[in-house]
């Protein structure tokens, strides 16, 4: 399980955006509502001077109103008779009205020029357009001319007759006009106070819904996705760690049952003085079986252990594939006939002889494949069709009449320590790591492995898929052949020479390897040439050419690797295999990085060694 | 790892050469025992690569001439020679010297 629970990178980078979101959406939304507040700020303060202004105009008009009514009701006294000392008091309070009427006028007109509102100058234009000034004028000289010592009778009456039919319409008729006008301003400003009030709740309420949009409902979601992945990630972790711990219960079992029969039958043997041969024998096959099963079930652990690990590798060599089915076919054949199972193993259309891959690991899938197949088969076939793709992947199909797999169990078979069937009598006993090995196994060599199809009670198909490696002009097999070859017995028929007459060179300081290889190699048909030394090879091959070199690695003098180096700079072509007791693997790469053609290991039987030999020469 | 069932696990006295091999199983023992007194100088000397050098020729031919038990010891030695092991090492070259011993008796 190689990829993380939660995805740490697309959950990293939608926090980034959202916290980019977050800062410019502030900024933003911080400028806007500056601005708006500016603008609101100087829309109210022109209303409030307006109000202001209109509130003091109101006040001139009712100072203007007042003095004219004073002046009303005192200028009839004028016209009546009165003691002189009464007649200085009436005259000193006219003269005072006629004062804040002056006053009030001149203090209205100052007010009007100065102020810039819109609705103010409306009111110059109307007190221009009704010449209320003059009129003003007018009615202070009328009351001046009551205040004026020298004024006829006929002039106090006819100023008396004016002064009263004014003081509510005529010439001061515009106050109350006025008034009316000032009122109407003062209602329009306050109605557009009250708007702003509005315009400015609504504004706020859009800047929270944008704000609600825009940020508050993503960080939402992303908490709540977040949340969400927290806890199928919890789930995952637990459901692992119940799996682990049915994984440790089935391992233990798995373990305890052979150890119990190793630990049985060594305890006969150690208690028992006289057993027969037979029992004898019994004995000790039913403890190596049973310790090869074991040491099978510690290997497939650390398989998988390794291949999370990524430290796993492939070790691959040219095969016969054909060989290879025929090894696979014998041994899992037993498990079939057991069952009384058919087990057919066939090809559609042609199939390359020989493949590039790792042998070990490709058996390991199929005896796994097939072997569940065989296990989950109570009756009927088992089959394996080979295929070579279009695509050159090779394909082995894997079908069998079995109980199949039920389908919630579909997606976590290929999970480790998942498996189909989990019964508590452990009718189908296993570790769960098999599938997920083979799986991981066929995709480091470069295929897959999948379930193509699976029905309750009728039966599952496998897939899987391998990259057969460099073909190049293959030799291609018509028809699959499988026979049962006990195994350690050779495919090779001896009555042939298999090496017929091929020229071959063995380089060995050990006389005895010198002297075995010979052997195998003559035996098989083969000429062959024998030198102790890495030197002579460089001087031979000079003007001779072989089939074949095997040459030994560890020699005193010019070791192996030097010979390879100094022939093929002099332009030596022929195919040169090591023939080493280094079997592991960065031995094994070593020699592929220095040319060699192939790597036999020391020791090798005979069979094996022309077999390899066979490969080799294709 | 090995299997239990293979060859270098049966008793000396089952080990057989692969066949061709047979007459040359003396010799063979001739030279495994002068070889035995060089490991032991190389032991003395502290010479582990000379002694893992010898190890690994053993591992690649003991099998065919039917010397099962010096391949196990060989593979071994080889082991603790490349770790530089020597006290190991000197145990093994005794158990390789009491294996040659007895492998003399039913060759001879």
């Amino acid at each position: 399980m190689s990829k993380g629970v939660i995805d740490y990178q697309i959950n990293q980078e939608r926090i980034r955006n959202l916290r980019s979101r977050f800062v410019i959406f502030s900024v933003i939304a911080l400028a806007v509502i500056v601005l708006i507040s500016f603008i609101a700020f100087n829309f109210h303060k022109n209303i409030i001077l307006q109000q202001k202004s209109i509130r003091k105009i109101y006040k001139l008009l009712n100072k203007q109103q007042n003095a004219i009514n004073q002046i009303s009701s005192l200028g009839g006294l004028f016209d009546e008779e009165i003691s002189s000392k009464e007649m200085i008091s009436v005259q000193q309070q006219v003269k005072k009205s006629v004062s804040n009427l002056k006053s009030a006028g001149t203090e209205l007109s100052s007010l009007i020029l100065k102020n810039t509102s819109a609705s103010l100058e409306d009111l110059e234009e109307y007190l221009i357009r009704k010449k209320i000034r003059s009129k003003i004028r007018n009615y202070t000289s009328h009351v001046k001319t009551l205040l004026n010592d020298s004024s006829t009778p006929a002039e106090i009456k006819k100023s008396i007759q004016y002064i009263s039919q004014n003081s509510s319409d005529g010439d001061t008729e515009y106050i109350n006009e006025l008034i009316e006008i000032i009122d109407l301003e003062y209602k329009s400003g306050m109605k557009l106070i009250e708007n702003m009030g509005l315009l400015i709740i609504f504004l706020c309420l859009l800047e929270i819904l944008i704000a609600w949009i825009f940020l508050f409902r993503p960080l939402n979601s992303t908490v709540l996705a977040q949340n969400k992945e927290l806890l199928e990630s919890a789930l995952k972790v637990e459901s692992a760690s119940r799996s682990k711990t049915d994984f440790l219960a089935n391992i233990s079992h798995e373990i305890r049952t052979p150890m119990t029969a190793i630990l049985g039958y060594t305890e006969i043997l150690q208690n028992q003085s006289e057993l027969d041969r037979s029992k004898v024998d019994n004995a000790v096959s039913i403890i190596n079986k049973n310790a090869s099963h074991l040491l099978g079930l510690l290997d497939e652990v650390l398989d998988v252990s390794k291949m999370e690990s990524s430290k796993f590798e492939l070790i691959p060599e040219k095969i016969n594939l054909s060989q290879l089915l025929n090894e696979v076919y014998s041994l899992i054949n037993i498990k079939a006939s057991e069952k009384k199972l058919n087990l057919i193993f066939s090809n559609l259309e042609a199939i390359p002889k020989y493949i590039y891959t790792d042998p070990k690991r490709l058996k390991q899938i199929l005896f796994n494949i097939i072997g569940n197949a065989i296990k989950f088969t109570n009756d009927g076939y088992v089959k394996l069709t080979v295929k070579l793709e279009h695509n050159r992947k090779l394909c082995f199909e894997v079908v069998d009449t079995g109980c199949g797999i039920p389908k919630e169990k579909l997606k976590i078979i290929f999970e480790p320590f998942e498996q189909a069937y989990t019964a508590p009598n452990r009718q189908f006993a296993g570790t769960g790591l098999g599938l997920v090995l083979s799986r991981g196994l066929t995709r480091k060599m470069g295929g897959d492995l999948k379930v193509l199809s699976s029905e309750l009670g009728k039966g599952s198909t496998f897939l899987i898929t391998i990259d057969p490696g460099e073909l190049g002009a293959h030799t291609l097999i018509d028809k699959l052949s499988t026979s049962i070859t006990p195994s350690g017995i050779s495919t090779i028929d001896h009555n042939e020479k298999p090496l017929n007459k091929k020229k071959i060179l063995v380089v060995d300081d050990a006389k005895e390897n010198a002297r075995l290889f010979s052997m195998y190699l003559e035996n098989s048909g083969a000429v062959v040439e024998v030198l102790n030394e890495g030197f002579s090879v460089v001087e031979i091959v000079k003007d001779r050419k072989f089939d074949l070199i095997l040459l030994d690695l560890q020699m005193p003098g010019m070791d192996g690797y030097q010979v390879i180096k100094e022939i093929q700079k002099n332009g030596y072509t022929g195919k040169v295999s090591a023939l080493t007791a280094h079997a592991m693997s960065e031995e094994i790469k070593k020699t592929k990085d220095y040319g060699f053609h192939a790597h036999i290991t020391k020791p090798i039987s005979s069979e094996k060694l022309i077999e390899k030999i066979l490969l080799i020469l294709g | 790892m090995k299997k239990l069932n293979d060859p270098q696990y049966i008793s000396i006295s089952e080990e057989k050469p692969q066949k061709g091999l047979e007459r040359f199983q003396k010799e063979f023992l001739n030279d495994r025992i002068t070889e035995l007194e060089e490991l032991s100088t190389f032991l003395l000397n502290g010479n582990s690569s000379s002694i893992k050098k010898i190890a690994h020729k053993w591992i690649g031919f003991c099998l065919p001439y039917g010397f099962n038990g010096l391949d196990k010891i060989a593979h071994e030695l080889f082991k603790n020679a490349n770790e530089e092991n020597l006290e190991k090492c000197g145990d093994l070259i005794s158990s390789a010297k009491d294996y040659l011993s007895l492998k003399k008796a039913l060759v001879d």
